[in-house]
């Protein structure tokens, strides 16, 4: 596609460089505003091409025209644009008026009305236009990244993967706080639980629906942040609601078509990093200290996960993979030079994503219509992975009379791959790649097939005289070739709506909203994989649907000074879901014929399957009222009432209000021309939640099979008859500015939300039968801030530059849990975890606290206490008798805020935009550390031990240094010494060799008294009775802290550099526009953490819901979501006839 | 007249939505089509569920988990619990089952099925017994009503729990004797223990009577010997056949042989490893069962004098064999022995097992020790080590001849009869200890070696109970809780931890899970008053009060064994 555009590409620069100058002629004139005031600056251009000028200090301008025919468009910041025939004059003075054009901004608000943006009480914020068309996103989402407030937006791994979206913090503790996604008024399906696998240890996210929406389909979004702003979507509307509205044949006159092509390439150029001094073992041995084997040399122990063995790139000779055929034939191996490698950065691709698009569209009197068509092709980072997408899209409209008009939105797409890579631990080829030791060469690897047992077993290091078909480890090479996630998704949504003007008072919709996914997948796992070793096959088919009917009667009256409109509405929703599952059973005896991907080619008793439906049923009335007075106060009043069929007969109607009410005070006051707009705003609702089908009457379920028995078995969870829905009370007050006709923009918001009666299950002792119970409890207390400042420092007719800031702050409590519960966890991982208790904040994570000394008598206060072979103790008490928390919280995994730049500055033809995003705050645990490290895979952790060769007397020197090395203030978990004596190591026999890979903990030996007074036997100081342990041996496994980093970061979400070509030169040859562009996207710029992990991507996909939390991710913990950093440089075309 | 038309449409656009909505009933379309309905549950797929829940636990923790590592079977070469410190795993298996057995019971009785209604009897009656044997104090009376009015359930004594679990057991037994002719049938496939046959599940009640009749032997001799006596006169398992043990199917892990290295990872089978205490007692009495439950050491260490190391030097592997120089070794070298090796550790020596066939791991080594022992050149956790014995490679399978889940067997219930004899509370005190061997080489596949076996020094009856119990022992592997519970009760064979564990004796009890301390804390504070305290209590810090391994209850209080 591309390709061939560029003869043409150069064909319309050389057209633009020559210009077509023929007679020209002078026009002159003098712009002023309606007070007389002459404007400089004023833009004056041709119309059709980039000629122009601006006009003088005395607001005098010339320019030459072609002919009588020329159109002059006259511009001005915070004017109305004039657009004026030159006719014959020659002399063309003019009046600028004040435009209030972008106050009296119109956005689509809740159930798809559109306001006035002045007249509303509550915040929203939208973004449009070149917004989202500068940079193309797989997700719709990740194009408002930084540049919406009050939202923070999250990728859980490469393109393909799930997009979370939280609005104003989390309000729910059993859901997933994903907002509700309204399309050209359909409601659609969007979860964050895709994420599912056949076969253990084979978790993989087949993305969230909300990715099947075609981002060049998308005119504009607006997010309704608060409840006031969502409150008539009910018991939907607690997260918020982000109303995406489609492109439609509206947007010109006539008949157009539109082509849009871009590529990106995503070259990486940072990686974990892992260290290149060790080979796999657990002691670096030398030839001089190895012991004995049948070889006469040292072997390395390819078994071991450790890296601690013989040192890389000194020379020394090992025996170790891979072994030649000769070697293997002979049974005598030879001992080869050690070397590491740089197996990440021969390992991933470059990653390669072509969109293309095209679109028609036609604009009559009667009708309009835009048909698209999109197709997405991604190529990953991994071998073999790839993601694609078509999509098609049909927007129409139809005027039958003045009155009545039908009009229909139809979407379909189909989303597909032959294999998406599998997360966290176990078939993820990322962490087989870096978990391969570094004496290694992944490029051996390549070959995964075990030669002489191709299709059976991999080819993965094994020490020599084993048998290699007993490995341990997967090869990277075979994870992404041989288990394959492959999936394929339709999606069909749409609607069909008629509108009637029954009066031009009154008017009447009524719609049809229909939504339907179907997810086929397919996991082939061929032998060899070492959780699956008889290889693995399934078919998971989902369906979702969802249909919506809603009407809408609006009355609107203006008398006198009062605007006066009231609505009524209706909505009925069903939604339906089925799963079924077919699979090997995890674990069991795999296919009978190796590699045959058939149901049938599994044995019966090893069939594993699942079918499982959902019906649900949601009936709604609404109604809103709205008064506005003289543009100056306006008041909205809604109420909604929904019935849930998931609820109890006698709790499934509930009433939701809201209020809300906007002063202009620059309309009741004249605050000179500086002021543009002076609003306040306030507003208060109450919405909800309903609850998932079935929570109300427990059934028995299918406890698999014994031979030929089927079990059945009582779940565990007590069920809860009485359930009422949860429910969230917010205000909020809030204010926007504008200055200087319109070029400094301010707006803030202050809001609080308080989530009561939260579905969810508490725990309840066992011996009851029952370990955990539904109920409706707990109040969670969200507070913030959002804030957008916009500025346009720049504008004339050849110059324009814009610049907006967006923050958001939230920051979310636990109040109340239910009697007797006195911490709610959303997951415990890595020996601490995600856990919140009473009056402290969602997000905290928690760790096991270090023993140390507590007794201020002693001098040894604050030291950790050895134990007598030389490691620290740990508590891992969570709280006490009383239910007060004594684990240490560690961190939180939500940012402290968040600040989006955008800028924008275009001279001429040419702009370029910018979008940054700094996350300030937060924390996550990297398990990819925490399991790595313990095995001392990386440089940082070689990096951490002290050496301590030259400090003189080490246990002076540690004294002389306390704060830092013993005291709780200072560092966490410290440990001297080294592998080698070079590095600081200390003797250490062991199996009766001595080397010197000895460290020690500093701290002090002994125990309590009787009295509990602390009695110290030994200093561990690197004294006499220290207690060295080999360093591979000591790693603080313990403890969360060991793996714990900060979040904060700098992103460039986007940046586009695009040139429109000359629109006159275009014409002659039928192109209406083209724009070429150079960009790139989602750039880390900057982690304070510096270990090559994105903190964004700290999100842990799992295959059940997590603790309390009701997602399959875990938040602010990752295990091997480790993509590389990459670079993209992408380009685009758009192309309009 | 237009505005009214206009209003007619209105209406009828209204009315048209107002039938769409009301199709079906709101509350009806909640009604969970995934699941069966608890009143319509047939007891059959209960009681299957918890046969195998029950089956899959007492397997678990018979062949790799701590009880077989307390019981000195086995022993792991790493993360193990080689400390002798395991507080226990929870009891959520047990009252899990529970509620499911519970639920079995109502729908049986619901349905007057006898049948059904008996093994949910003894279900749970082995359930509760469990859950005494390991907590003592436990929730009974009140536990598992937490449908219907107690989310906190007290604790009730153990005497009451034992006394009541066999008085159900007793019920269990004559319902299905009093009502033989008349029982519904049980569906043989779902039947995983006995196939639908009701005279086994009577042997089965009674031989589960006895156990615990006997459980309480030390404890309260009195009731013991007439319960004993009037058990010894019901129908018993007379025969491996009529046993209950359960084959694993090896579908998936959950009724897979535990710790095999086929559903799992290879180093599932390679990290439990033999432990010396039993290896040493097997070599002592030449028993052939070594050669079935271990494989022989992969590479042998002789340590000898320096002329005859092949081709000299200090330490050479040869044909199979690693050679020791015996000058070569430095002073903190020993040979292992089985007397003197426990204070050869606590000096300091590190101990060389020159033993040529089977290699175990003494237990309750320090730190690393049960990886690095023997000299393993390569030292590493679930690596492998060629100079220690592995397990028989049949435990690396899913299923196989020997792989079950061994409940109650034919050997236990001999064993059981045997010792009752010595007590006086039976006969045949010979013959009883004679089949149980008998039993346990049949249920091994080695029954044609019993004869031969028999004549080995040590083997021919004694008349002592410390002989029965070796051999109940021996026969009980696989079977490590109860093997633990008769070490519990008799202090026989005479087990000690090893130099380096947290406490000198073995722990007697499991500590209370963290859930009910948490969630029923009242319940659970008042039930530790029912605890002894011991000298040993707290030997380990970091419990609440007196909950720990070491305290006793009221099962051991006021008698003399184990410790």
């Amino acid at each position: 596609m591309k390709k061939r555009n560029l003869p043409i590409l150069t064909l319309f620069f050389f057209s633009m460089l020559i210009g077509t100058l023929s007679a020209q002629r002078e026009v002159t004139g003098v712009v002023s505003d309606t007070s007389g005031e002459l404007l400089p600056g004023v833009s004056v251009v041709l119309k059709g091409t980039v000629t122009g000028v601006t006009t003088n200090f005395d607001g005098n301008y010339s320019i030459s025209v072609p002919d009588n025919a020329s159109v002059l468009v006259f511009s001005y910041l915070g004017m109305s644009v004039q657009e004026i025939a030159v006719g014959n004059r020659s002399i063309i003075d003019v009046t600028m008026e004040a435009s209030s054009q972008e106050l009296d901004e119109v956005v689509v608000t809740a159930l798809g009305i559109s306001r006035e943006k002045k007249s509303l009480g509550y915040a929203v914020s939208e973004v449009g236009g070149d917004d989202i068309d500068n940079v193309p996103q797989e997700n719709a989402l990740n194009a408002l990244s930084g540049k919406v407030s009050g939202v923070a937006i999250n990728s859980t791994g490469a393109p393909g993967s799930s997009v979370s979206m939280v609005i104003r913090g989390s309000t729910s503790l059993s859901g997933d706080n994903q907002p509700l996604f309204v399309i050209d008024g359909v409601p659609i399906f969007n979860t964050l639980n895709n994420v599912g696998g056949v076969g253990s240890d084979n978790r993989v996210d087949y993305g969230n629906a909300i990715s099947d929406i075609n981002t060049d389909d998308i005119a504009s979004m607006t997010v309704l942040k608060g409840a006031s702003a969502a409150a008539l979507y009910g018991s939907r509307a607690g997260n918020g609601v982000v109303l995406i509205t489609t492109k439609s044949g509206k947007s010109r006159k006539g008949l157009g078509v539109t082509i849009n092509s871009s590529t990106v390439f995503d070259i990486p150029y940072l990686y974990l990093d892992t260290q290149t001094k060790y080979a796999a073992g657990s002691r670096p041995y030398t030839p001089d200290n190895f012991p004995t084997n049948e070889y006469g040399a040292i072997q390395i122990s390819e078994t071991a996960s450790a890296w601690a063995g013989p040192a890389l790139n000194q020379g020394i000779k090992a025996i170790h993979w891979p072994y030649t055929a000769q070697e293997l034939e002979s049974g005598i191996p030879v001992a080869r030079e050690l070397r590491s490698h740089n197996n990440a950065r021969n390992f991933f691709n470059t990653a390669i994503t072509t969109t293309n698009n095209i679109s028609i569209q036609d604009n009559t009197e009667k009708i309009n219509y835009r048909l698209s068509y999109n197709n997405l092709k991604n190529k990953g980072f991994i071998p073999n992975t790839d993601l694609n997408k078509h999509s098609i899209n049909l927007n129409s409209s139809i005027n039958l009379n003045s009155a009545i008009s039908v009009s229909s939105s139809l979407n379909y797409t189909k989303t597909h791959s032959d294999n998406r890579p599998a997360g966290n631990r176990g078939a993820n080829p990322i962490q087989a790649m870096y978990e391969l030791a570094p004496h290694i060469d992944v490029r051996d690897l390549k070959q995964y097939w075990l030669p002489g047992f191709e299709g059976l077993f991999q080819n993965s290091p094994f020490e020599f005289g084993d048998d290699p078909t007993e490995t341990e480890w997967n090869n990277p090479y075979y994870l992404a070739n041989e288990v394959n996630n492959g999936f394929v998704r339709n999606r069909f949504y749409g609607n069909v709506r008629g509108d009637w003007k029954i009066t031009d008072d009154f008017s009447a919709m009524l719609r049809y909203n229909y939504d339907e996914i179907n997810e086929q997948r397919e996991t082939k796992i061929s032998s060899g994989y070492t959780n699956e070793i008889n290889g693995a096959y399934g078919i998971t088919d989902l369906f979702r649907k969802e249909i919506n009917v809603d009407f809408l009667l609006t009355y609107e009256k203006k008398f006198d000074n009062w605007d006066f409109s009231v609505s009524l509405g209706g909505n009925q929703r069903k939604f339906d879901a089925s799963t079924v599952s077919n699979a090997t059973k995890n674990r069991g005896q795999g296919l009978l014929t190796p590699n045959l991907f058939t149901l049938t080619n599994i044995a019966p008793t090893n069939l594993d399957f699942v079918s499982n439906k959902q019906e649900k049923k949601v009936n709604s009335l609404y109604g809103l009222a709205s008064i506005g007075f003289m543009d100056m106060f306006y008041l909205d009043v809604t109420g909604r009432n929904d019935w849930s069929s998931t609820l109890p007969n006698s709790n499934n109607s509930y009433f939701y209000p809201s209020i809300s009410g906007s002063l202009l005070l620059n309309n009741v006051f004249d605050m000179g021309n500086k002021v543009s707009l002076v609003k306040l705003r306030a507003g208060y609702a109450e919405v909800g939640n309903d609850t998932d089908p079935y929570n109300l009457q427990p059934v028995l379920n299918s406890g698999g099979t014994w031979g030929n028995a089927s079990l059945l078995s009582v779940p565990g969870n007590l069920l809860n008859a009485q359930l009422k829905p949860e429910s969230q009370t917010s205000w909020e007050v809030g204010t926007d500015l504008a200055f200087f006709g319109n070029r400094l923009r301010l707006n803030g918001t202050y809001y609080e939300s308080d989530n009561r009666d939260q579905i969810f299950p508490v725990n309840n002792p066992i011996s009851s039968g029952y370990d955990t119970k539904f109920i409706n409890a707990g109040l969670l207390s969200s507070k913030g801030v959002e804030a957008g400042l916009n500025a346009t420092i720049l504008a004339n007719s050849d110059w324009n530059w814009d610049m907006g800031f967006v923050f958001t702050k939230n920051r979310t409590k636990v109040v109340e849990l239910a009697d007797g519960m006195n911490s709610i966890t959303l997951w415990t991982d890595a020996k601490g975890g995600a856990i919140t208790w009473l009056g402290e904040e969602i997000g905290n994570i928690i760790d096991a606290k270090m023993v140390r000394v507590e007794d201020p008598n002693s001098p040894y206060d604050g030291w950790p206490i050895i134990d007598d072979e030389g490691f620290e103790n740990s508590d891992s008490t969570l709280e006490d008798e009383d239910g007060n928390r004594v684990a240490p919280v560690i961190g939180n995994f939500n940012p402290d805020f968040i600040l989006g730049m955008t800028t924008s500055v275009s001279y001429k033809n040419w702009s370029l935009s910018m979008n940054f995003d700094w996350r300030k705050g937060g924390q996550f645990v990297s398990q990819t550390h925490w399991y790595g490290e313990s095995d001392m895979h990386t440089q940082r952790w070689l990096d951490k031990l002290h050496n301590f060769n030259g400090v003189g007397d080490i246990p002076t020197y540690l004294k002389e240094n306390e704060e830092k090395f013993l005291s709780a203030d200072g560092e966490f978990y410290v440990l001297v010494g080294g592998p080698t004596a070079e590095e600081g190591g200390f003797p250490v026999d062991d199996g009766g060799i001595t080397l010197s890979d000895g460290v020690f903990m500093p701290g002090v030996q002994g125990e309590y008294d009787d009295n509990g007074n602390f009695v110290a036997t030994t200093e561990n100081l690197g004294g006499p009775g220290t207690a060295y342990t080999r360093y591979q041996d000591h790693y603080g496994w313990d403890f969360t802290r060991t793996a714990l980093f900060d979040s904060d970061f700098v992103k460039l979400r986007e940046i586009s550099l695009s040139y429109t070509l000359p629109s006159q030169s275009l014409q002659q040859i039928g192109i209406q526009d083209m724009t070429i562009s150079l960009f790139s996207r989602n750039v880390i710029l900057w982690t304070k953490a510096g270990i090559g992990i994105d903190p964004e991507m700290a999100f842990q996909p799992e295959s059940e819901t997590q603790g309390r939390s009701g997602i399959q991710f875990k938040q602010g913990i990752e295990r091997f979501n480790v993509n590389p950093f990459s670079i993209p440089i992408g380009f685009k075309v758009n192309l309009s006839f | 007249m237009r505005t009214i038309k206009k209003w007619i449409g209105t209406v009828l656009a209204l009315s048209f939505f107002l039938a769409l909505s009301c199709d079906n009933d709101i509350t009806e379309i909640n009604k969970n089509p995934n699941g069966v309905n608890l009143d319509e549950a047939n007891p059959s797929f209960l009681l299957a569920e918890v046969m195998a829940k029950t089956a899959k636990d007492v397997g678990d923790k018979g062949y790799a988990e701590p009880l077989a590592a307390f019981v000195q079977y086995v022993q792991k070469d790493s993360w193990g619990n080689n400390e002798y410190d395991w507080e226990g795993s929870g009891w959520e298996t047990y009252y899990n089952n529970l509620r499911t057995a519970d639920l079995a019971y109502s729908r049986s009785l619901e349905l007057d099925m006898k049948f059904h209604q008996a093994v949910a009897m003894i279900m749970k009656a082995h359930l509760f017994g469990l859950l005494t044997d390991f907590y003592g104090d436990v929730p009974y009376s009140e536990a598992l009503r937490g449908d219907s009015d107690v989310d906190l359930p007290k604790y009730d004594a153990q005497e009451t729990i034992y006394k009541g679990i066999i008085a159900e057991l007793e019920a269990a037994s004559a319902l299905l004797s009093g009502n033989q002719s008349q029982l519904e049938p049980f569906l043989p496939s779902q039947d995983i223990y006995f196939q639908g046959d009701s005279e086994r599940w009577i042997k089965y009640a009674n031989s589960l009577t006895l156990r615990y009749y006997m459980r309480l032997s030390e404890k309260d001799p009195s009731f013991a010997s007439a319960g004993v006596q009037k058990t010894l006169a019901k129908p018993l398992i007379a025969s491996v056949d009529e046993e209950c043990a359960v084959p694993y199917v090896g579908v998936s892990p959950d009724d897979s042989q535990p710790s095999n290295g086929r559903s799992g990872t290879p180093s599932d089978f390679t990290r439990v490893k033999p432990c010396q205490t039993l290896v040493n007692v097997l070599d002592g009495l030449n028993d052939p069962r070594r050669a079935i439950w271990f494989a022989p050491v992969a590479i042998p260490i002789k340590v000898v004098d320096p002329a005859e190391v092949p081709g000299g030097g200090g330490d050479v592997l040869d044909n199979g064999v690693r050679y020791i120089n015996s000058d070569s070794l430095a002073d903190n070298f020993t040979i292992y022995d089985p007397e003197t090796w426990y204070q050869d550790r606590l000096d300091g020596l590190t101990m060389i097992d020159t033993s040529s066939v089977y290699v175990g791991i003494p237990v309750s080594n320090q730190g690393t020790e049960p990886y690095t022992y023997n000299l393993n050149p390569q030292p590493t956790q679930g690596g492998n080590n060629v100079h220690v014995s592995e397990m028989n490679a049949q435990f690396n399978e899913v299923e196989g001849p020997n792989l079950k889940a061994r409940i109650l067997s034919y050997a236990e219930v001999s064993f059981l009869k045997a010792e009752a004899a010595l007590k006086g509370w039976g006969t045949d005190a010979e013959e009883n200890y004679n089949n149980g061997i008998q039993a346990s080489f049949d249920d091994w596949g080695i029954g044609a070696l019993v004869s031969e076996y028999m004549d080995n020094d040590g083997v021919a009856f004694d008349g002592s109970t410390e002989q029965v119990m070796e051999q109940k022992w021996i026969a009980n592997f696989s079977s490590a809780s109860e093997a633990y519970m008769d070490w519990r009760r008799t202090g026989l064979p005479n087990l000690r931890p090893g130099p380096f564990a947290k406490s000198e004796v073995i722990p007697v009890r499991f500590v209370y899970p963290d859930n009910d301390r948490n969630f029923n804390r009242e319940n659970y504070n008042a039930a530790l008053s029912s605890l002894e305290t011991t000298e040993h209590t707290d030997d380990v810090p970091g419990y609440v009060e007196n909950d720990t391994p070491w305290s006793k209850p009221w099962v051991l209080q006021g008698v003399t064994e184990p410790w």
